[in-house]
């Protein structure tokens, strides 16, 4: 199973209330600072609803607040280079997107402003044509899925569901106990 | 292995858009291995709508210094346009007629290939920003297995042929232009007759007069309809458009006949192909033919090229089926009489519905903020659009979306829906529903953040709606980034387009203020510029200058009506003391631009202390050759159109002079003098040429100086006035970028 974009995202049950002119200064302040990417340029849409917020446009990935579904949050999408298996690819690009949320965790100019729950995470396979909306997509990536979210939980429990609009990217909402920062799922990653 | 669209689409796609997309691959195979030229693919590319946006050209300037973006070295898509840098898509919706279908894939691309964002642009396209080339051709092929091509959406082509969101639904039209602006999309696309243009051409359809439309004139071909004893046909129009200068387009003809239509078409096309300036782009549009040439050789060309074009069937075979964009309703009409109405309804209800021709039936807007989207609006939009009125969606100028054929029962529900899907704003077609450019956001040529401004006033002003009076509820204000107005902002009540100033050592994000503009009567007059505010106190100009009409006006007097009363000049004096810009180390707000936290730069910044002394002398210069720009426009208000010229001119050779003495202090007051000064040391060196528009400022005064006008007229004089405030924007620039050498 090969795909070519996947996007991760890690709610936030506080940073909503800030005002996007914040997200604006701090991702710009990240572009002369990329890690292992090529940050190009910030995209404000905070007047769209339910929507991306702020956008950090990179080559290799985009970083973004987002609040699609009404459920805000930070998103990472990775569009380009994903070159391994789907195991492989799932791993990096969730390991990639804790390392951003973890960098905006400590970013000085939030100054605490933010608070991520990494037990509540989202997957979308952000291609319709190799990873469609479908049982068999479901069904082809269930152990690589599991088996990562055993990892990333420390063996805790993970509840998975999938968003079942065909018209929708496959999506897959995840929910575990207990309470994850950032910082503290790269640790499971890793361990 | 993963799949490819290509294979996945098959014969889903026609044969014809399948070659098409085919030769597109091809030719970016050819690019990556460097065997064409950077300006060929650049063509390509762009007659395939696939544009280059901002910090394409791999560098930014993050608010302390300019940074090179570490993209691969080698590969580029165009002139100083690296192949990795994200880009544009622009997407071409003919009349603005859109399905359902078509919006979920349009929705899907946004998700898969940009930023899950959809924009409505001011010519009913759709465009999706931060696209990688290597996407291109799949996001191409998706789009035409819909029926969708993105061909000549971009480039020196015919661009997408626009018409009144309304037409076929609407209470003052003649007849319905759909089917029209349906066959002459088609007959025109990829002809043979519209491949060497030196620039683009845009046409436009309207039902009727009155009514802003098509915008019919400001278009290269414009066709309004007519009925002549029942028989149809259409009042055209030729060499309209805004950019730098505007033009208003020359009425063609009172009455050409539905038959003679797409053969007029063509043959404009090939005498524009064949006489159209190629080597000086800034000229190059059939706006400045017709001027060149004058409306009546203009005319007797077209005619001529007639005769001895040959015959083609396909000139009047549309004729036979008039109904192919004909448009049924899903619901019955029925009225809407005690259903219950959420809260809401009535204020959406007043600004969104237009009440159809056909009794029972609506036309809902769906006011989109700065005409963007997201993917699950689109979704939602679908929906609702099959729920309650099939696919009778049209795209707008004002970057809104319309719903046709609901009926009147199904407002509330409607209504609902769209709150649901966060798109139930009211406001359509009010002053809250605000025009801009995408600006600094993403294009290249943006000067301040029309995006930015637009988002301030929007949110401001949406905050006021309950409070508005009705006199200036409906007003229009469109932005543009800079002064190529793309945000329409000639045609508003009140328009802006970006500029930037120097003060000290920065540099400060402005906009002009445009007044006079109108926007109904199919864009039936131009504005002009009356001064330059900062940005930042843009939104107390559209305070200021709201509160003063609805004070002064007389009865019910229109605003252009009252401007022309009080005079420009007056207005201008309300708004003087927000021209000054507080110090840096005072407000350094100013010296950031709306929406964006970075300092305020149009290029890299440098501190010249050797302009240091002369810093002061080419202000007090500078300012004299504004006003003497304004009193053109004192002159012109009044008639006096000799006066209006000659002062206009006098502000370009001031602001020249004022440039000269940078390098030559003691120039005399000598018009032969300055100009040759002029030319020798600022045009021959470059250091008057403007990055997109080259040496064509210069040319302006050039032009003027070397040919005085034999007879003085309103046209000619608001031209150079126009032509003036060019000239000194980019006086103001090139000193900008002087200081910047000097540093």
């Amino acid at each position: 199973m090969e795909t070519k974009s996947i996007s991760f995202k890690i709610y936030m049950d506080k940073g909503q209330e800030l005002d996007p002119e914040v997200w604006f200064r701090v991702f710009n302040t990240w572009i002369p600072q990329p890690d292992d990417d090529i940050l190009v340029d910030v995209a404000d849409y905070s007047h769209v609803k339910n929507g991306p917020v702020t956008i950090l446009v990179g080559h290799k990935a985009n970083y973004a607040l987002d609040n699609t579904d009404g459920r805000f949050g930070f998103q990472y999408t990775r569009k380009r280079d994903l070159q391994g298996s789907f195991a492989d690819d799932l791993e990096s690009t969730i390991r990639e997107g804790l390392k951003a949320a973890a960098r905006l965790d400590t970013d000085p100019a939030l100054d605490g402003g933010v608070h991520f729950t990494g037990e509540r995470t989202q997957v979308v396979l952000n291609d319709r044509l190799n990873t469609p909306n479908t049982d068999d997509t479901e069904e082809n990536i269930k152990a690589d899925v599991d088996a990562f979210l055993s990892r990333l939980y420390a063996g805790g429990s993970a509840k998975t569901q999938r968003k079942q609009d065909a018209r929708q990217r496959f999506t897959l909402d995840i929910e575990a106990e207990g309470t994850f920062s950032p910082s503290q799922l790269l640790e499971n990653i890793d361990s | 292995m993963s799949k490819t669209w290509k294979e996945e689409l098959g014969d889903r796609i026609t044969n014809e858009l399948g070659e098409e997309i085919d030769i597109y691959e091809t030719q970016m195979e050819l690019k990556r291995q460097d065997k064409i030229t950077n300006e060929i693919f650049g063509e390509t590319r762009l007659r395939r709508g696939v544009y280059g946006q901002r910090y394409d050209n791999g560098q930014r300037f993050d608010g302390v210094r300019t940074q090179e973006l570490a993209y691969q070295e080698g590969l580029t898509k165009g002139v100083n346009t690296v192949w990795d840098a994200p880009g544009m898509q622009r997407i071409k919706i003919p009349f603005g007629g859109v399905t359902a279908n078509q919006l979920e894939v349009l929705a899907d691309l946004a998700e898969e290939y940009s930023d899950n964002i959809l924009h409505i642009t001011t010519r009913q396209d759709i465009q999706l920003h931060y696209v990688h080339i290597e996407d291109t051709p799949a996001l191409m092929r998706r789009l035409a297995a819909s029926g969708i091509t993105t061909r000549e959406a971009c480039g020196n082509s015919i661009r997408n042929v626009t018409a009144c969101p309304l037409s076929g639904v609407c209470q003052t039209e003649s007849f319905d232009v759909t089917p029209y602006a349906h066959a002459l999309t088609q007959f025109l696309l990829g002809h043979p007759d519209c491949q060497d243009f030196g620039r683009k051409f845009k046409i436009a359809f309207s039902g009727c007069h009155h009514e802003a439309c098509g915008l019919v004139a400001m278009h290269d071909f414009g066709c309004v309809a007519v009925l002549r004893d029942g028989k149809r046909g259409f009042e055209t129009y030729v060499g309209g458009g805004l950019g730098a200068v505007p033009h208003q387009a020359k009425l063609y003809d009172e009455f050409l006949a539905e038959e003679d239509l797409l053969p007029t078409a063509q043959a404009i096309a090939r005498v524009f192909a064949r006489l159209g300036e190629k080597n000086n782009r800034a000229r190059a549009r059939v706006k400045f033919l017709v001027a060149k040439l004058g409306i009546e050789e203009f005319k007797r060309l077209i005619e001529e090229e007639r005769k001895i074009m040959p015959e083609d069937p396909a000139w009047t075979a549309y004729l036979d089926d008039l109904t192919v964009t004909n448009e049924e309703p899903l619901v019955d009409a029925s009225a809407l009489n005690g259903q219950a109405r959420p809260e809401g309804y009535g204020e959406w209800a007043d600004t969104n519905v237009y009440k159809q021709r056909q009794d029972g039936y609506c036309v809902v807007t769906v006011a989109l903020p700065l005409g963007d989207a997201t993917s699950d609006q689109f979704r939602a939009l679908a929906d609702i659009a099959r729920a309650h009125v099939k696919d009778t969606i049209r795209t707008t100028v004002e970057q809104n979306i319309v719903l046709r054929w609901v009926s009147e029962s199904d407002l509330p529900e409607v209504y609902t829906a769209l709150a649901e899907a966060g798109l139930g704003d009211p406001g359509a077609g009010t002053i809250v529903d605000v025009t801009a450019c995408p600006g600094t956001d993403t294009c290249k040529l943006g000067i301040a953040s029309s995006r930015g401004l637009a988002a301030e006033l929007r949110t401001r002003l949406a905050a006021q709606s309950h409070e508005l009076d009705a006199a200036i509820k409906h007003f229009r204000i469109k932005i543009s980034g800079c002064f190529n107005s793309c945000g329409q902002h000639h045609v508003s009540d009140l328009g802006f387009y970006g500029i930037s100033r120097k003060v000290g050592e920065y540099q400060v994000p402005h906009f002009q203020v445009i007044l006079g503009g109108q926007w109904t009567e199919n864009a039936g007059a131009y504005g002009l510029a009356i001064g330059a505010v900062p940005s930042k106190r843009i939104p107390d100009v559209v305070t200021r200058v709201t509160e003063a009409y609805l004070e002064q006006r007389q009865g019910d007097e229109s605003f252009q009506a009252y401007v022309g009363r009080v005079g420009k000049a007056k207005v201008k004096e309300m708004l003087d003391d927000l021209t000054a810009v507080p110090a840096h180390d005072e407000d350094a707000s100013y010296y950031t631009d709306w929406g964006d936290t970075r300092e305020f730069t149009t290029g890299d910044m440098g501190k010249g202390e050797c302009a240091g002394e002369i810093v002061p002398l080419i202000e007090v210069e500078m300012q004299g050759s504004e006003r003497e720009a304004f009193e053109a426009q004192i002159h012109l208000d009044a008639g006096e159109y000799e006066e209006a010229y000659r002062k206009a001119f006098d502000a370009m050779l001031h602001a020249a002079k004022a440039l000269v003495k940078t390098q030559y202090l003691d120039i005399p007051e000598d018009a032969d003098q300055i100009v040759a000064e002029f030319r020798t040391r600022f045009f021959d060196t470059q250091l008057f040429w403007d990055n997109f528009a080259g040496g064509k400022f210069a040319n302006y005064l050039f032009r003027h100086y070397e040919e005085k006008p034999n007879s003085h007229d309103r046209d000619t004089a608001h031209q150079i006035i126009e032509e003036a405030q060019l000239f000194i924007e980019n006086a103001h620039a090139c000193y900008g970028r002087m200081n910047v050498v000097n540093a």
